[in-house]
């Protein structure tokens, strides 16, 4: 063959996949104009009654004023059918794949949260690292509804808010694929962190009544009624599950501390001593900015007997930094200081261990651990018979 | 002689090498091998890698070894003409099956990560138009390719890496084999069409400029994928072990990074790495034409461009044969997995066998060389030497 012939292959070559290129987009995607986009999802009820309500956002042209988000609700015998339903309701084909969180709203039983998770993962619908929260005070579909008054931009609000607090806040997350791994492992248990919407008018007040009764009008009070007067709450509360009980329990704020102190992913975020007693001083509170977290599990057979231990390396950086500018007392403070905060962490996860023990809920994963690591100690383990070791060491970076 | 200008260098080797190693396997073999063994796919990958390694090891050999000639002309003078064109015909089937599988691979792909209604019969002519072009093209063309696109890659496939990587747990491939090492085992040789790649090379046996790094350039590019591919595997493997029934075909390393991330607020631009990386799939479906066009054209009385165009119009009515990806994926399980499992070592022990018959052909010819220059001296009689090169390049013509 010519040369010339090869470079007109070529160039035909080029033509076809030119014009492939530009035409059959149009042919393939002629529902393009009629999508829209799912953000969060709620999902309630029970298998057989499935509610579903979605935010969603509405591709808007800027200058024309409509609402770039709305909320949408639909029901059906199963979660597909309820999808389903409420594409039919809109009237437009919902896209998921800008699906950030997935809402479970309150009373939904174990089983069909695993089943319903199930599905809008193999289903694509959800991403393994879509984030997941678990609503404790009320549907999801009244949560998302609320979400929504906030404001226009509150589609993007969860999912940031959840996705902040993951890696900016000592506070855990967890997405869809770390549930469905807690549950299909062999501690058979997960966790979910809880949302709430709070009011800000009721904080404000109680702000008041705790500052001697003096009256004061916050900046809830004076935007109150309308959208203004909610805000969404960091998760202080842990819902886990699994084990042989299939109702959900929440966990106490110093559980749920014990929980995010082991997990690694949490590394960040403001932590505080409360009422301590530092060389005879009688402290209220001490803030510390968490800077690094290294944590170690280990699983071993002792004298016969199942043994766990946290080896958790923590690094703090006091905010109120007066406390350790005087340089000789500093050390000796900085030191009372390390070691109240070592207590802590370790009460905060032993209280975590015993929960998880009275309940009979794995939710830290320690048979699973056992079973990864120690066979020895997998084959005759017992959840309450194991002994937890915690051993912290707290640096305070000055 | 093979003419320079037809030759590539030991750098442009080691890219293919590169290339081939990690393309298809980071695609969906992981997944594909966690559905049907759960934790266990991280050893059957193991193994998979090691196999594979052995044999870039066994033709690495064999390129330091065979003398300047092209392997279709070594495999000829070894085994004879007849022999050589049913082996030809062998290679080229194989190759075009790899192929068959790579464009359903590229199709899971882009149905499940990129659009819901991936119209593949017409987005699969690009593809093949671009096999069509390799298939036409000279292995200088292709090393070249391989060469310019390199870059590009690894820093794609570094940084898609890293993004998976940073907190990754590696826990969940544990315990190893709990069940037995059978399951495991079984899955090498049933999922054999997705590795072998390496079998590929032996069309540009010949066709090296060797130097003394030639060798160490080679197994360590082949080493380098190694580790790209088993690391990516484990955290794979590891996140989804115990969620193997749900999870997707589609799921593969661009899945990965928000999952590991876990962070919205950087957006998705692992997407843009993760299109640079697919030049590596593309570049190996070219490399896959290339040969199998080469060993038709040598079988065969039809010319290249040609025979590259026939070729390509075959993968594609042969391809839409199955109307769904997973439907050719368990064709590919059923009916050719022993075959190709064996074949993989076909390739590196033809091509040690040809390069070592062909360097004892040419020492013999250097020792007759030799003598018929001490015949020539002592009868003062002038005699023809056989050209060897020479001789080569013509049958290589």
């Amino acid at each position: 063959m010519t040369r010339s012939k090869k470079i007109l292959i070529y160039k035909l070559c080029c033509v076809v996949f030119a014009l492939v290129l530009l035409f059959l987009p149009q042919r393939s995607f002629s529902y393009g104009e009629i999508r829209i986009l799912a953000t969060v999802l709620g999902i309630d009820g029970e298998d057989g009654n499935v509610q579903v309500s979605a935010q969603l956002a509405v591709p808007v042209d800027q200058n024309s004023g409509g609402q770039a988000s709305t909320v949408a609700k639909a029901d059906g015998g199963s979660i597909g059918e309820a999808l389903e339903n409420l594409e039919i309701g809109l009237g437009r084909r919902v896209d998921y794949g800008h699906l950030s969180s997935v809402v479970v709203g309150k009373d939904t039983k174990l089983k069909d949260i695993v089943k319903f998770l199930g599905y809008l993962m193999s289903s694509g619908k959800a991403g393994p690292g879509t984030y997941l929260v678990y609503c404790s005070v009320e549907p999801a579909a009244d949560f998302i509804e609320k979400a929504q008054s906030i404001g226009e931009s509150s589609d993007a609000e969860i999912s940031s808010f959840i996705a902040y607090n993951r890696s900016g806040n000592h506070v855990a997350a967890t997405g869809i694929l770390e549930f469905l791994q807690g549950m299909h492992s062999l501690s058979h248990a997960a966790m979910l962190p809880c949302v709430e919407l709070e009011d800000d008018a009721k904080d404000a007040a109680e702000t008041a009544a705790s500052q001697d009764g003096q009256a004061k009008n916050g900046a809830g009070d004076e935007e109150s009624g309308g959208s203004k007067n909610k805000k969404l709450v960091a998760a202080n509360v842990m819902a886990v599950m699994g084990g042989e009980k299939e109702e959900i329990l929440l966990l106490d704020t110093p559980c749920t501390r014990g929980i995010v102190w082991q997990d690694p992913n949490s590394a960040f975020g403001l932590v505080e001593l409360h009422n301590v007693q530092i060389d005879g001083r009688d402290i209220s509170s001490v803030p510390a900015r968490l800077t690094a977290k290294h944590v170690k599990r280990k699983a071993s057979v002792e004298r016969g007997e199942n043994v766990f231990t946290y080896t958790i390396k923590i690094k703090l950086r006091l905010e109120d930094a007066q406390m350790l500018c005087e340089p000789i007392c500093g050390n000796r403070t900085k030191k009372a200081l390390e070691k109240e905060f070592e207590s802590m962490v370790s009460n905060n996860l032993m209280e975590a261990v015993a929960f998880s023990k009275a309940s009979g809920i794995d939710f830290l994963g320690i048979r699973d651990h056992f079973h990864k690591f120690c066979t020895k100690g997998y084959r005759n383990f017992d959840l309450s018979s194991v002994v937890v070791r915690v051993n912290v060491q707290a640096t305070i970076q000055t | 002689m093979v003419t320079t200008e037809k030759r590539i260098t030991s750098a442009q080797l080691a890219c293919i090498v590169f290339i081939l190693g990690m393309s298809l396997k980071m695609l969906v073999l992981p997944v594909l091998l966690i559905k049907s063994v759960w934790r266990d796919a991280a050893v059957s990958i193991a193994l998979i890698l090691s196999i594979e390694f052995v044999c870039l090891i066994a033709l690495t050999v064999a390129f330091i070894v065979a003398p300047d000639e092209r392997f279709p002309v070594l495999v000829q003078k070894c085994f004879g003409k007849w022999v050589a064109k049913v082996l030809f015909v062998l290679f080229a089937v194989y190759f075009f099956f790899k192929l068959i599988l790579l464009s359903g691979e590229v199709r899971i792909f882009f149905s499940e990560n990129l659009f819901a209604d991936f119209n593949w019969q017409a987005y699969s002519l690009p593809l093949f138009a671009l096999c069509a072009v390799m298939g036409m093209g000279t292995a200088r063309a292709i090393g070249r390719t391989a060469q310019f696109l390199l870059p590009c890659i690894v820093v794609a496939i570094v940084v898609l890496l890293a993004l998976v990587g940073a907190g990754a747990d590696l826990s969940g491939i544990l315990p190893f084999l709990e069940h037995g090492a059978h399951n495991a085992m079984r899955d090498v040789v049933r999922f054999s069409m997705w590795y072998g790649d390496y079998s590929i090379l032996v069309v540009f046996l010949g066709s090296v400029k060797r130097t003394k790094k030639t060798a160490v350039v080679t197994v360590a590019a082949g080493f380098a994928a190694l580790l790209a591919v088993l690391f990516y595997s484990v955290i794979l493997i590891s996140a989804f072990s115990s969620v193997a029934d749900y999870v997707r075909y589609g799921q593969n390393v661009m899945g990965m990074s928000p999952v590991m991330q876990a962070n919205l607020m950087q957006g998705r631009f692992d997407l843009l790495f993760f299109c640079i990386w697919l030049f590596s799939v593309f570049v190996k479906a070219g490399v896959l034409s290339y040969a199998a066009v080469t060993f038709l054209c040598t079988a065969l009385p039809v010319r290249q461009p040609l025979c590259s165009l026939i070729f390509a119009a075959l993968l594609y009515f042969v391809t839409m044969l199955w109307g769904s990806a997973t439907g050719l994926q368990s064709f590919m399980i059923e009916t050719c997995a022993v075959a190709s499992f064996v074949f993989q070592f076909v390739a590196p022990i033809v091509a040690l066998v040809v390069a070592f018959a062909g360097r004892h052909r040419v020492k013999k010819q250097g020792v007759g060389k030799v003598r018929a220059k001490k015949d020539k001296k002592k009868d003062s009689v002038p005699q023809a030497i056989p050209n060897v090169g020479k001789e080569v390049g013509n049958d290589a013509k």
